[in-house]
């Protein structure tokens, strides 16, 4: 059995309540120098939080739309970069032997990440125009009809 | 130069396209420009998928996002011409508290993240090429769920066409 390898980048700051500068100093320079998986949470993150903000600020809904694609993207990466690191299961080979397989499974939860946000951009796509077609307007603060 | 390196450079070039874009896709005022930041980051995160060992999924983003979606949402952008406009403000009265939220939300992430001890067994790491090894999973494993989404997305599409047709 293989021994598991913790990759904890401020790991003795684990067992205290609170992380002081140095450390995290140290853990920036480690996660900007090394490649692991924390760059890619990290970007995973970044690209939520911005789409986040695009959905709740912007008023066109084709921005909006723009947004929501962006928060997919961070949550793809996400999937990706964990099946990248911890993607690798014991089985049996044909059972005639045990031994690590690497298992695609995250890869294939993004592929139907992607599936949806497809659907979801021809459906959003479609009520967009047709609510042009109506109100001549794609701004969030004209649709008012089913507004309280 | 060691490969680790070589990868840490790659890693710093995607970042810098992705940073890039989504500031841009949730910051421009003209929906074109913001769409074409959406596709830089979107290159940038098929970027990630090569460096992550994730081939086929680098070829389905780019072929699907960058060649279908983002040129649907750009015919949609070029129909609604008049939404382009860039002199109107493009944001609305909860830019304050957004930016707040979602600057809450990041220092968060990251803080659970740097302080998580996450462990994974090194060997065992993905094949060059996997594409093989998903299309056994999608016919064999998840046959199901790929019906469904195929369903799905079949199901939107007429969706989308009976919602946008004029009657």
């Amino acid at each position: 059995m293989n021994e598991i390898i913790t990759v904890g980048l401020l790991l003795e700051a684990t067992e205290k309540t609170a992380v002081s500068w140095p450390q995290f100093v140290t853990g920036l320079k480690t996660l900007t120098t090394t490649f692991g998986p924390h760059q890619f949470f990290i970007v995973g993150a970044f690209l939520f939080c911005a789409g986040f903000y695009g959905v709740i600020a912007r008023r066109n809904m084709i921005a909006v739309l723009l947004a929501t694609e962006l928060m997919l993207n961070g949550v793809n990466v996400l999937f990706v970069a964990f099946n990248r690191w911890w993607g690798v299961k014991l089985t049996r080979a044909a059972f005639t032997s045990a031994e690590n397989v690497y298992s695609p499974v995250g890869q294939i939860f993004a592929i139907f990440v992607i599936i949806v946000a497809a659907a979801e951009a021809a459906v959003g796509l479609a009520i967009i125009i047709a609510f042009y077609r109506q109100r001549k307007s794609a701004y969030f603060e004209d649709a008012t009809l089913m507004k309280w | 130069m060691s490969a680790e390196s070589l990868l840490i450079i790659y890693w710093w070039v995607f970042t810098i396209a992705v940073v890039l874009g989504a500031i841009g896709t949730v910051s421009l005022r003209s929906l074109f420009h913001s769409a074409m930041s959406l596709i830089l980051t979107l290159l940038g995160v098929a970027g990630y998928y090569l460096l992550l060992h994730a081939e086929f999924l680098a070829a389905v983003q780019i072929v699907v996002y960058v060649g279908a979606i983002m040129v649907l949402i750009i015919f949609a952008i070029l129909v609604a011409r008049s939404v382009m406009g860039q002199e109107v403000r493009q944001t609305n009265k909860l830019v304050v508290p957004a930016l707040l939220g979602a600057a809450a939300l990041f220092v968060i992430m990251v803080y659970a993240v740097m302080n998580t001890p996450f462990m994974f067994k090194p060997e065992g790491l993905p094949l060059a090429s996997n594409t093989k090894q998903i299309g056994w999973s999608l016919m064999a494993t998840y046959t199901l769920p790929f019906e469904i989404a195929g369903m799905l997305l079949f199901i939107a599409l007429m969706g989308a066409i009976v919602i946008a047709s004029r009657d």
